[in-house]
């Protein structure tokens, strides 16, 4: 070997030490439980016997011919990231066009509203759970009652016309400071010279946001929707902590919930590890097709 | 003199709102707080008013008897290790994927996209399993390596993102005079990327102490548990101490909210570069 060829080997032997220890880390606790999901999911196991029977496809199948509770799940699943991506989105973009100026006060306000993105998920489950939610002392029913509508009335998180929108809400509550950022840091990056040559043109503050703000924005539009419909799709903690692991007789009930207990409490792991499949194929896809419909209109325009 | 009266107008009508729905906004926080300062018996017939005598018995009480001081030492051990390690991998791994043409680096890079996309539930049952077979079970030990497996790839995507914007040349002279590889990284490149160190730190410190899902699924015994694992029992079991649980929620949060609170540009930071990059 030519001695240049050694020492750039020798140089990049170094590199590749860099990568060693991480790496292995990686491939040992996170690829290869991975992969053994997607490998498990064709097999009959309790999760204790030395044999795993091998059953082919039947844990899919049985998924969507045996399992009503799987279509609940699904259904609650989308339901769920509907209303955190409308809530998110929609209270995110109100607050960063009111303040994404940047001045002392509306730091300060960004500041107040991005504070539940930082607090753990227990506290806020607890917090909400029985601080506002709670049906007997709780601000949501103190409240109405003081105004007479004692009729409206409910145990929230049991109720299950209320029970999978209340935690929905407080999914909002945590996320839309984050979506604020995004779009403030969107809104920054528009030049000012297309304000000025607006309110020149003599355009009031609604027809500026309608026409100049917010195609502006789509770019940024795109990612912060693509992100909230991931972290949508695989919420867990809350649901967890606010209605005991998504029971509420099945209301709350989603794909992370139902995976977890169909392998962590009834033991049927190849059947769980079906699920998470799905669950991984749904959010891989839901996530793809919207990204192309958003850039398709993004060419569009 | 009109228009800067109904701008000023449009001003103080628009901050006003604002401070309302910041207020309502915050009302949780605020009920968690006050209400940590008061005794059961009042929370039952006071839970909005001011606490009538400031008294901190609940705080003495989830720290002493509900054995907080415990669950906040373990929290900080294992808080430090994962973030710790995680910033030394991460920018280690940075700095090789983007100033060298290995073999493999496109493959590293998908599979640390493909980390960041997947839930977290779809490996649990393996992983499981696997830490169980490695006798890692109920070990701090064994959280930390999943903690620093599991948020390895973000980290690294980010700080690869930074390094890839610093110029070469810095490097390539130093090279010239000497430098072996391991200098360039401690002498050049951490310098330079210390604000994407200190986003991707204050993020992974937040998420490991308020993570409790993997303390709760890998720790069994009890003097192991964290913070959040603990609040989570305290749920769980005593449906009447509304006021420990309150004192728990805020010594849970406090460090956080203090952190936030003085280091909040790193926070945004971190956001934006982490979403642009995702």
């Amino acid at each position: 070997m030519k001695p240049a060829m050694k020492a750039l080997l020798k140089r990049n032997a170094a590199y590749y030490s860099f990568l060693l220890l991480p790496l292995t880390l990686y491939f040992l606790f996170f690829l290869y439980p991975n992969a053994s999901a997607l490998i498990w999911s064709f097999f009959k196991w309790d999760g204790m016997a030395p044999e795993m029977e091998f059953v082919g496809l039947k844990n899919y199948i049985d998924l969507f011919t045996k399992n009503t509770i799987f279509y609940t799940a699904l259904k609650n699943t989308f339901a769920y990231t509907i209303i955190l991506m409308i809530g998110s989105n929609l209270m995110g973009l109100i607050v960063a066009l009111l303040i994404h100026k940047p001045s002392k006060i509306n730091n300060v306000f960004r500041t107040v509203f991005y504070l539940p993105g930082v607090l753990a998920t227990v506290a806020i489950g607890s917090m909400w759970t029985l601080g506002v939610y709670n049906p007997n002392f709780g601000v949501l029913n103190t409240f109405l009652r003081s105004i007479g509508l004692d009729a409206l009335t409910t145990a929230w998180l049991a109720d299950p016309r209320t029970a999978l929108f209340c935690v929905a809400l407080v999914h909002v509550w945590q996320n839309m400071g984050f979506s604020m950022i995004l779009y403030i840091a969107g809104l920054q990056e528009i030049p000012e010279e297309l304000y000025e040559a607006a309110s020149i043109e003599g355009a009031d503050s609604l027809q500026t946001v309608w026409h100049i703000t917010l195609p502006l924005l789509r770019r940024v539009a795109s990612i912060v929707m693509v992100l909230v419909l991931i972290f949508g799709m695989r919420s867990f903690d809350l649901i967890f902590i606010m209605t005991e692991g998504g029971s509420a007789f099945g209301t709350t009930e989603v794909l992370t919930t139902l995976l977890f207990r169909q392998g962590f409490t009834f033991r049927k792991v190849g059947f769980s590890n079906a699920i998470a499949v799905i669950l991984l194929i749904v959010v891989v896809l839901t996530s793809a097709i919207q990204k192309i419909f958003l850039r398709e209109k993004d060419g569009g325009q | 003199m009109n228009y800067i009266a109904s701008k000023r107008a449009k001003y103080l009508g628009k901050y006003s709102a604002l401070t309302l729905v910041a207020m309502v906004f915050l009302f949780p926080v605020w009920l968690v707080f006050i209400n940590s300062l008061k005794r059961d018996t009042e929370i039952y017939v006071n839970l909005f008013g001011l606490p009538k005598a400031f008294q901190f018995v609940n705080y003495a009480d989830a720290w002493i008897n509900g054995k907080f001081h415990m669950y906040y030492m373990n929290s900080i051990v294992i808080t430090a290790a994962s973030v710790g390690f995680i910033l030394v991998f991460a920018t280690l791994s940075a700095f090789a994927l983007s100033r060298r043409d290995l073999i493999g680096k496109k493959l590293i890079n998908v599979l640390f996209i493909i980390g960041i996309t997947v839930p977290v539930q779809v490996s649990l049952m393996p992983l499981f399993v696997l830490v169980k077979d490695m006798g890692l079970y109920n070990s701090m030990i064994g959280v930390v390596l999943i903690f620093i497996a599991f948020r390895i790839a973000f980290a690294t995507f980010i700080v690869t993102g930074f390094i890839e914007g610093i110029p070469v040349e810095l490097e390539e002279a130093a090279t010239i005079d000497g430098a072996n590889s391991f200098s360039l990284f401690t002498r050049i490149i951490l310098p330079l990327c210390k604000s994407s160190i200190s986003a991707v730190a204050i993020f992974n410190l937040v998420f490991v102490w308020n993570n409790f899902w993997f303390p709760l699924i890998f720790l069994s015994s009890q003097s192991k548990k964290t913070l959040p694992v603990g609040l989570l029992s305290f749920m769980g079991e005593e449906t009447t101490a509304f006021g420990k649980l309150f004192a728990g929620i805020m010594i849970l949060t406090l460090p956080v909210m203090i952190v936030y609170l003085l280091l909040q540009k790193h926070f945004v930071q971190g956001v934006t570069a982490g979403a642009v990059k995702g």
